[in-house]
């Protein structure tokens, strides 16, 4: 997965995780708050990239703080948080790219 | 939970099945739950719209782009290793396996495919052909109006071509045909046949082509050059493969061989009657000369006002010359060039029968790649949890459905092929006339459309049998086990095997009703002992015959040695064939007592010599038949009907009548039996007829009616040697028996009835080898319940019962469908029937009943074998 751009539903979900170990359904919600309902993840996409995340070791799946033996908990593993900061990295590029671009003509 | 709540979640869950298991396994409820809480946190109905449609969009989508990504978990080689078709010789292996279930699919299947394929060329040349024909400008023809009487003229002097042309806003093309008789002299023997000469564009103008040869179209076409039929190509020239540049003798003049039409081909309304064609190239002006015109409208010209147009023209047309002075052009859309309505209708029938069999054997099909994949369901799992992925257990089954279907589409091309040839050896003449759009071969892409067809519906059965098959884990010996049928499977083969019994009772009844209608036709009286007539019709070439006393001789010589010969029991002549075909076209009949009658028929009439009614065994019912020296002016002969018509009062003999204005009064000297005119079907002249004596003046043929001693074909070959005999020179003369061309007439509906009961019989065939292959594999499979029921105490005569009723229960489904369809739809064989309703309760009952027959007899051996099971030897063959 590292070297491809994120999607931005699955750079969101490890933001929201890198806050802090979340239910799936509190990540769903964080994310339209932080977004400011600009992205609304479906339960479909969430739990679909989830699988994946976990799959890759991205992300893990601890037992749920409060004990409930059916709700699972997500948390984000040093893998994950690295891939964080290679996406925020190659996004921070991009971004000042595009400032100089589009405000200090070519070649800055 | 409310039970909208309810709803939404079984509703979710149904499209969490497009997800991979392992995602459903794993968050499956988490999901549903999360997708709730979505739902109740919405508030308002556009909110809550929003997050409906936004969650089931998402499921449904992820849920196929995970599928898809697990296929392509290895990128393109991964996706390769998954679905690269198996070797050749594996695929081979494979389906070999079972040859015998291949055989049949690959039978059933071309058979199907191969009614199909030859219905819809059928289909294309007369009915779709004709139809693109039409998009660029109907086909017409112009006729001369003559204003006075209604008699018009079907063609037009030579000289009106040339202006007609100039037309060029209304006409794309305008070509002209006459016909004419000529005698082949070489090679071969002298035989007399029809050459219609025609314009060089006339065949474009119809959208044929010479199957051999430029015909006129070269760049330089051969004044000299003829175009021979199919028949003559073979007849004279033995398939010469060089047949092009040789030389065919017409008469005394020499002409050249420079194409070869195809197998079939007429020119409608001209070539029909002489069978054996030949064309020429017509000079296009020739004195005093007349020629049918063909015409196509240039598109967006309607007829009516193409017809307006030109008649708005005649001053201008009479002008040029085209048109004598008091006529004008008529035109008409085509009476003799269109594709007959009953064609048209028997097309449509054989399209819908060969639709219903191919239906018949894809779901034939269908069911057997179903039986064969429940006997791989082990295999399949085995190989799974082996590691092999599902797609790839998919797409080898595939391939050998691709492979099996294949292998069907190419035989099914045979069969159509086949078909096609039958067809152009068997239909009828008015049908063969009507293609003149394509000829009646399958094309190279229509097989290749056929190839692949069959592979697309094999192939996708198999897909979808391995997919649904591969799903189960594999069985373990000494596991416990149901039967190898889920019930799922099973109502689908019973489902499909009660399609085929509906859609083959469709055809079988079809056909019961054309057979019961033609079988009345054969039974019409014809007024005629037909069974021992042969009717000879002599032309004698006019340079040694030019006057009526050299034929005269002629025919007294011919007449004399046919009395002579052992074999004729009796000679009469005519001065045209049996049965009547000419006569006044929609004449005024005048009575002596000043009473009219118009008839809008043709009323049949034929000059006959005295021994007529006696050698025909056309019965006098009153009166007598008139003889040598008559001493009544003009007697007349007439018909039954024609003197209940004319003299209601019973009063016939002595009575008068003329056909036209001109012509003498004709006495009644007798009232014969009716006889059948022109066909079996629809006699002509509402049923009326009369005879009158021969006048020899001016005629240029006799025919000569020969009553058999025994048989009519008996006498052909004393006939032809006696004339022979009599002049060497003499061309063939043309005969028939009687009883051939009342059979011929009824040709169309013997045409239609045996296409449509070969067809029902390949519908029986399938339908029943799939019932006894839906019950023989159920009883196999339940070998193990059979053997415990019958420890337990079942009697064997009630299994018996119980399989043969589960037979009967599917067949009596499809019946009933079958009935339901046949109320609905058999109306368009009305046209070919006679006699019988399309709904005809006895041919529908009957069919029925031959169905549930045929079906009880497909049950019995597998139910037999059910009952001989050996519980022992069942409970032990796991």
């Amino acid at each position: 997965m590292s070297g491809s751009p994120l999607s931005e539903p699955v750079f969101l979900i490890l933001l929201m995780l890198a806050e802090g170990p979340r239910h799936g359904y509190a990540i769903l919600q964080d994310v339209e708050r932080w977004t400011e309902g600009r992205v609304v993840l479906r339960t479909a996409t969430l739990y679909t990239a989830l699988r994946r995340l976990v799959d890759d070791g991205r992300v893990a799946e601890i037992p749920d703080p409060d004990g409930d033996p059916r709700r699972r908990t997500y948390r984000i593993t040093a893998a994950g948080r690295a891939l964080v900061r290679e996406e925020t990295a190659r996004l921070r590029e991009v971004v000042g790219l595009a400032d100089r671009l589009a405000t200090g003509g070519r070649g800055g | 939970m409310s039970g909208g709540e309810r709803a939404l979640t079984v509703f979710y869950r149904a499209l969490l099945r497009l997800h991979p298991a392992e995602q459903r396994h794993r968050y499956g409820a988490q999901m549903t739950e999360d997708f709730l809480r979505a739902w109740r946190r919405a508030h308002g109905v556009p909110a809550r719209v929003t997050v409906l449609a936004g969650e089931l969009a998402a499921l449904a989508w992820t849920g196929v782009a995970e599928r898809l990504r697990g296929a392509w978990a290895g990128g393109w080689h991964g996706a390769w290793k998954q679905l690269r078709p198996a070797s050749p010789r594996a695929i081979l292996r494979a389906v070999l396996r079972r040859p015998g279930h291949a055989a049949t699919l690959v039978g059933t299947l071309a058979l199907g495919l191969g009614a199909w394929m030859a219905a819809l060329v059928v289909l294309d040349a007369m009915v779709l052909g004709s139809q693109g024909r039409a998009e660029q400008g109907a086909l017409v023809e112009i006729w001369t109006y003559l204003d006075e009487e209604q008699n018009n003229r079907p063609d037009v002097a030579a000289a009106a071509l040339p202006v007609l042309r100039q037309a060029s806003d209304l006409f794309l093309a305008v070509e002209g045909a006459s016909n004419r008789r000529v005698v082949i002299t070489e090679p071969g023997l002298p035989e007399q046949v029809q050459i219609t000469r025609v314009t060089p564009g006339f065949f474009d103008l119809l959208g044929v082509r010479p199957a051999r040869g430029p015909g006129f179209a070269g760049p330089e076409p051969d004044p000299g050059g003829v175009v021979i039929s199919h028949r003559l190509w073979i007849q004279r020239f033995g398939r010469a493969p060089d047949v092009l540049g040789r030389t065919l003798v017409l008469g005394e003049a020499r002409h050249t061989v420079v194409g070869v039409m195809p197998p079939g081909f007429a020119v409608p309304g001209f070539d029909e009657v002489a069978g054996a064609g030949l064309w020429a190239p017509v000079p296009l002006v020739e004195a005093g000369a007349t020629v049918n015109v063909l015409a196509r409208l240039r598109a967006g010209v309607s007829v009516d006002a193409a017809a307006e147009a030109l008649d708005a023209r005649t001053p201008e047309l009479r002008a040029a010359g085209a048109f004598a002075e008091g006529t004008r052009p008529d035109l008409n859309e085509p009476v003799l060039f269109g594709v007959p309505e009953w064609a048209v209708t028997t097309t449509w029938i054989l399209v819908a029968a060969a639709t219903l069999i191919l239906l018949v054997a894809a779901t034939s099909t269908w069911a057997l790649v179903v039986t064969r994949s429940l006997d791989r369901h082990q295999e399949w799992a085995v190989r799974r949890s082996l590691g092999a992925p599902r797609l790839r257990v998919m797409a080898e089954s595939a391939a050998e459905g691709l492979f099996l279907g294949a292998a069907a589409g190419a035989a099914g091309a045979v069969v159509a092929a086949g078909l096609l040839r039958l067809l152009v050896l068997h239909a009828p003449a008015g049908a063969r006339l009507a293609t003149v759009g394509r000829t009646l071969a399958l094309q190279g892409a229509e097989a290749v459309g056929a190839v692949l067809l069959g592979a697309g519906i094999v192939g996708v059965a198999a897909a979808a049998a391995a997919w649904a098959g591969s799903r189960g884990q594999p069985r373990f010996p000494g596991a416990v086990r149901g039967s190898t049928e889920g019930r799922g499977t099973r109502r689908l083969r019973a489902g499909l095997v009660a399609i085929q019994v509906a859609l083959s009772f469709l055809l079988l009844a079809g056909g019961g009703l054309l057979a019961n209608s033609l079988g009345r036709l054969a039974r019409v009286e014809t007024g005629y002992d037909a069974e021992a007539l042969l009717v000879a019709t002599l032309q004698p070439p006019g340079g040694s015959y030019g006057t009526t006393a050299e034929r005269e001789a002629l025919y007294d010589r011919v007449e004399d040695r046919l009395r002579n010969d052992p074999a004729v029991a009796g000679v009469a002549a005519t001065e045209n064939a049996l049965p009547l075909t000419s006569g006044a076209f929609r004449p005024t009949l005048l009575l002596d007592d000043g009473g009219t009658l118009e008839m809008d028929d043709f009323l049949p009439y034929l000059e006959v010599t005295p021994g007529f009614f006696q050698v025909a065994g056309v019965r006098i019912l009153e009166g007598r038949a008139f003889y040598q020296g008559d001493p009544v002016p003009h007697p007349a002969v007439v018909g039954e009907q024609m003197a209940r018509r004319l003299w209601p009062d019973g009063r016939v003999l002595g009575r008068r009548f003329r056909v036209r204005e001109a012509e003498p009064f004709r006495t009644v000297v007798g009232v014969a039996h009716d006889v059948v005119n022109i066909n079996l079907r629809d006699p002509a002249g509402e049923g009326m007829e009369f005879f009158v004596p021969l006048d020899p003046v001016g005629q240029r043929q006799r025919t000569f009616v020969v009553r058999a001693r025994g048989p009519a074909a008996g006498v052909a070959l004393p006939v032809r040697r006696i004339m022979q005999e009599v002049d060497p020179e003499l061309p063939f003369a043309r005969f028939h028996t009687l009883a051939d061309s009342f059979g011929d007439s009824v040709a169309r509906e013997r045409f239609a009835t045996s296409l449509v009961s070969v067809l029902a019989a390949m519908g029986l065939l399938v339908t029943t080898l799939g019932l006894y292959g839906l019950l023989a594999h159920q009883v196999g499979s339940r070998t193990r319940e059979i053997g415990i029921r019958m420890s337990l105490g079942a009697h064997s005569g009630h299994l018996v019962r119980g399989i043969v009723g589960s037979g009967l229960a599917i067949t009596g489904v499809g019946v009933a469908l079958g009935v339901l369809a046949a109320v609905q739809f058999f109306g368009i064989l009305e046209v070919l029937l006679y006699g019988v309703e399309p709904g005809d309760p006895a041919t529908l009952a009957a069919a029925a009943a031959l169905f549930l027959a045929v079906a009880v007899a497909a049950c019995l051996p597998p139910a037999v074998r059910a009952a001989s099971v050996d519980p022992a030897a069942a409970m032990r063959s796991e």
